[in-house]
């Protein structure tokens, strides 16, 4: 490293039982360690949650080091195993991210130990010097806004998003399927307690982040209020408040977003090129591939959802129809998450570097197979910035055209499946993409069968931006779920890696009733069509 | 004799112009596209805000237009060909063959008891079935019968005949054909009133595919005493009494992705209609969900009031979104939002449910403009854009009365029509600043 007085900070943390004594017994014997080191004694090394791992990387730490009882002496039985297993993620994910998996590091030390306890320490110190420091990203900055500007501004977001037209007549409650599980929700009442410059609550207001902003209700509205926009301007005020919503996975999503938005990152997004795969680095075609690798590494618990499979799967698709996509590995995350959370500071930053990569790529056309990706750069991004002049397709839209066009074509399945579609609402009600799958679908040779809720009606997987994941969303997903499995079909097809990941998470849920109710596999649409081509 | 005038469309508005230009010595000849004068109102049972009874107003009106000897009636007619200029229009009017000598037939309905073609009754709104050789209702003016070619057995296919054999007065005429009539005229009075929003392009709101879903038109013909049911309140799905009624208003107006003007008559008749059903049933109980009470007019407030106290009907400000069949087939579930700050989701069931879809500028009004290439409004009623003579249409000596230049009730009609006839006169009298 380059600055030679760079002085790491540590964070350790320590288990009651044995990690902290053995650090209390070290500074009794008086042995040396280094003064970077700053210990937070937890009460099982089990018990750091990863978020808070990632947070201190986020806010100022270089390093996090864990320390519990030796494996098998566990004083809770397994949980440093549970911890071992949890660092072993984040360093997947630190490795995407480019922060370097040595940042975290875990130790299994015996209460006694005080020497073993000292050289870690000493061990990992240098070894972080040696790295350099981490990318800190600074806390979101704060307007201090005065009641006046708090009006002012919501009275803009009201005239912007057409809720100074709203009627209150309800619909839009009637029709959200939050407010059916969550009778405290009711979304007119958000727009009602606006209008009525009722705005002393924002500060606490948890509504705002109760919405999955699923658009259910826009699609519903009689005078086309845009509630999604009109909650996400809301989102945006409130966090200027110290209003921040409650997110799922303890926010460790959002503080990687944070950091991807930050500095110089030597990132590894690409470890799913395969050899196989024709891939440039720059062209008229930019495939925006999205965090799938950063999902691959958080879930891989879950590793039948095979993530990364849908990016290698639409380049074997465009390879098919002779298209050698551009994908580079300094593409960032889109942002969706963090504008709306209510981070438009951060999202910004994003936007900015992606609009870049885009434009150096040389690219006329950017598919996407993310829904979130693409309803981001084709609204939000459209909304913040002015020079976009390159395509935004989505690969169901690209699939199909070059079917029509006789470029590619899918080998019939050899065995007819059923399969039912859901319509995210993210590439449904958001970017109105709805006939392109279903065509896909049939080109393929599958027999669809539609669920009760479908197309504009689809219902929401029920946690959106990795906020408000409760009983509410879970109560979604079952229902959804059990929908699917009514239809009959083998197999549930989507484009959204967070549905499948958001479904996934309900399945797995201890429930109260027969498993077999809500028992579907689901599959990324990509994923199935790239199979057909594999002839399986 | 004066000069001649033409009335299109015979509604309540085209018969009081008809009626007060003739009494003023003009020549007037009135266009009717269905077999009988009358429009919507004859199908109404009460008008608001007195309950009075629709037909026995507009009835003797009706025999007025029949009997003036300044007044000629084309009925099942329509508007062929408008050419020329104020105050020297020339009209086309197509006289539709109806298959019946108009001179012989006595209006006996022997023939009508013989047709064995049934189709659903228009007047009655499908609720209920007329023949082919028909007279649309029994106070119809000409109290002739009619033929619809589309579903006689003879016209279609050479088959029945039936009617000719019965009929003693040698009426029925399968050969008849219809003829252009051409006229002159000195001013176009344009009276087309409006049609009901087909409610199956909302299906959120069930119709057409929960049976005990209906149209205020529909239950407005559920109430009348001379209605499919003889006046009993019935629902359809099973024909036995409701207890639980509930009104949806604005049912596509109101609206920004369909009609977002208000039809401004949906409050009151919701109004009238709940009244006159717990008169019919006094245990009903009825719910109405609403936007905003529009109680603009003399006595409608009042009217509101009366059926909110003595009564008992339930005002609900809110607007359901979701409409699905109760469990079995009979009776509704209705979605809405509770109103006021708590506002939570909750589903009622309702034994029937009554839709005030949009009421839109008729499809006549449409084919009428592009005949005269004259200007519609957004919303697609005639431009009546001089303050100053709010029946003058854009063009010079056509004139607007009624819903076809906005949407409006019964009296501001009546009052509009009266206004049409003044203008003609004063345009006529070249007295026009
Ligand atoms: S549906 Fe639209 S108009 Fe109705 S209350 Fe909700 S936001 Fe307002
Ligand atoms: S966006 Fe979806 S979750 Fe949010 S208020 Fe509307 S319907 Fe409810
Ligand atoms: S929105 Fe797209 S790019 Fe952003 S985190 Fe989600 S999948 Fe990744
Ligand atoms: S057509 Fe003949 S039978 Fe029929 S009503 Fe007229 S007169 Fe009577
Ligand atoms: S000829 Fe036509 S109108 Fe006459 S009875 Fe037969 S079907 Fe009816």
């Amino acid at each position: 490293m380059t600055d030679d007085n760079f002085e790491p900070n540590i964070i350790a943390f320590t288990c009651t039982w044995c990690g902290y004594p053995s650090a209390n017994l070290a500074g009794v014997n008086k042995i040396d360690y280094p003064a970077n080191v700053k210990i937070i004694r937890v009460m099982c090394s089990g018990s750091v949650d990863p978020a808070v791992v990632m947070q201190a990387l986020e806010r100022g730490a270089d390093g996090i080091i864990i320390i519990g009882c030796l494996i098998d002496n566990c004083h809770y039985v397994e949980g440093n195993k549970n911890a071992e297993e949890r660092a072993d993620r984040l360093k997947r994910l630190l490795n995407v991210l480019g922060l370097d998996s040595k940042r975290i590091r875990t130790e299994w030390i015996n209460a006694s130990e005080r020497v073993k306890f000292a050289n870690a320490m000493r061990e990992f110190v240098d070894e972080i010097r040696e790295l350099g420091p981490a990318p800190h990203i600074p806390a979101p900055k704060r307007k201090e806004l005065t009641s006046e500007e708090i009006k002012k501004e919501i009275s803009r977001i009201i005239e912007d998003t057409g809720a100074f037209d709203c009627v209150e007549c309800g619909k839009c409650t009637s029709v959200c399927p939050v407010a059916r599980f969550d009778t405290e929700f009711a979304p007119r009442t958000i727009v009602l307690r606006s209008m009525e410059g009722i705005t002393d609550n924002l500060a606490n207001d948890k509504d705002i982040w109760t919405c999955s902003t699923c658009e259910m209700c826009n699609s519903m509205c009689p005078y086309k209020v845009n509630y999604s926009g009109f909650i996400q301007g809301l989102r945006g005020t409130a966090m200027q408040l110290s209003n921040s919503p409650v997110c799922s996975q303890g926010g460790l999503i959002q503080s990687a977003i944070r950091i991807m938005a930050g500095a110089d990152l030597k990132q590894n997004r690409l470890d799913w090129v395969t050899e196989d795969l024709e891939i440039a680095e720059k062209g008229d075609v930019f495939y925006f591939v999205g965090c799938l690798p950063h999902f691959d590494a958080i879930f891989a618990d879950r590793e039948y959802l095979e993530l990364t499979r849908t990016a290698q799967s639409a380049v074997k698709l465009m390879n098919a129809a002779g298209i050698k996509p551009a994908v580079s590995n300094e593409e960032r995350c889109c942002g969706h998450d963090l504008v709306w959370s209510g981070d438009e500071e951060n999202f910004l930053k994003l936007m900015d570097k992606n609009l870049e990569l885009v434009k150096n790529s040389g690219a006329k056309k950017v598919v996407f197979t993310c829904p979130e990706c693409i309803r981001t750069f084709e609204m939000d991004y459209k909304d913040f910035a002015e020079d976009i002049d390159f395509e935004i397709v989505h690969i169901s839209d690209l699939l199909v055209q070059l079917i029509d066009e006789g470029k590619l074509s899918l080998p019939s399945m050899a065995d007819e499946i059923i399969a039912t579609y859901h319509d995210s609402c993210r590439l449904g009600r958001h970017m109105g993409i709805y006939d392109s799958p279903r065509s896909l679908i049939e080109s393929a040779g599958m027999k669809l069968v539609e669920m009760e809720n479908t197309r504009e009606k689809s219902a929401c997987c029920g946690v959106s931006a990795w906020l408000s994941c409760n009983s509410a969303a879970m109560r979604m997903q079952l229902e959804r779920l059990e929908e699917a499995k009514k239809t009959g079909a083998e197999v549930m097809l989507t484009f959204c890696p967070k549905c499948r990941i958001h479904l996934s998470c309900a399945a797995n849920e201890e429930l109260p009733f027969d498993r077999e109710r809500v028992n579907i596999i689901t599959k990324d649409l990509t994923v199935a069509l790239a199979e057909l081509l594999e002839g399986k | 004799m004066k000069e001649n005038v033409v009335v299109i469309g015979a509604g309540i508005a085209g018969i009081q112009a008809s009626l007060d230009l003739a009494d003023m010595g003009f020549s007037v000849h009135l266009i009717e596209k269905t077999p009988s004068i009358g429009g919507h109102m004859a199908q109404l049972d009460k008008t608001f805000p007195t309950n009075d009874c629709s037909m026995c107003i507009l009835s003797p009106k009706m025999i007025m237009c029949a009997e003036h000897e300044n007044i000629t009636l084309h009925t099942y007619s329509e508007v062929d060909s408008i050419a020329g200029d104020f105050p020297r229009f020339k009209v086309g009017i197509r006289e539709k063959a109806r298959y019946i000598d108009l001179n012989r037939c006595t209006g006996c309905g022997d023939c009508v008891a013989k047709c064995p073609s049934k189709v659903p009754s228009e007047f009655e709104e499908g609720l209920s079935i007329r023949k082919a050789i028909y007279l649309p209702f029994p106070q119809a003016v000409p109290r002739k019968m009619t033929i619809d070619a589309e579903n006689c057995r003879k016209i279609k296919d050479n088959k029945c005949g039936v009617c000719l054999k019965v009929c003693q007065a040698g009426a029925v005429d399968y050969d008849q054909k219809g003829r252009i009539v051409e006229l002159d005229a000195a001013v176009i009075v344009i009276a087309t009133g409006f049609d009901l929003m087909d409610a199956t392009a909302l299906p959120q709101f069930g119709y057409g595919i929960c049976k005990d879903v209906v149209s205020s038109m529909q239950f407005e013909r559920i109430l009348s005493a001379s209605g499919p049911t003889g006046g009993h309140l019935v629902r359809p799905s099973d024909d036995k009494e409701p207890v639980n009624l509930a009104f949806v208003q604005c049912v596509g107006s109101r609206d920004a992705k369909n009609h977002l003007y208000c039809s401004s008559v949906c409050c009151m008749y919701a109004t009238k209609e709940s009244i006159l059903a717990t008169e019919h049933a006094p245990d009903v109980k009825i719910t109405i969900f609403y936007m905003d009470m529009r109680a603009v007019g003399k006595g409608f407030q009042e009217f509101v009031q009366r059926a909110k106290k003595s009564h008992g009907v339930r005002y609900v400000r809110s607007r359901p979104a979701k409409v699905q069949q109760a469990n079995g087939d009979n009776g509704v579930l209705v979605s809405y939002e509770t109103p006021g700050m708590t506002g939570e989701p909750v589903s009622e069931e309702y034994d029937m449910l009554i839709l005030c879809p949009a009421l839109l500028p008729s499809s006549s009004t449409r084919e009428i403009a592009k005949m005269l290439d004259m200007e519609l409004d957004d919303d697609g009623f005639f431009r009546t854009p001089d303050i100053r003579y709010p029946t003058d249409s854009s063009k010079k000596g056509i004139l607007i009365c009624g819903f076809s230049g906005a949407p409006m009730d019964i009296p501001d009609s009546v009052s509009q029509a009266s206004g049409v006839a003044a203008r003609t006169a004063e345009l006529l009298s070249g007295g026009d600043r």
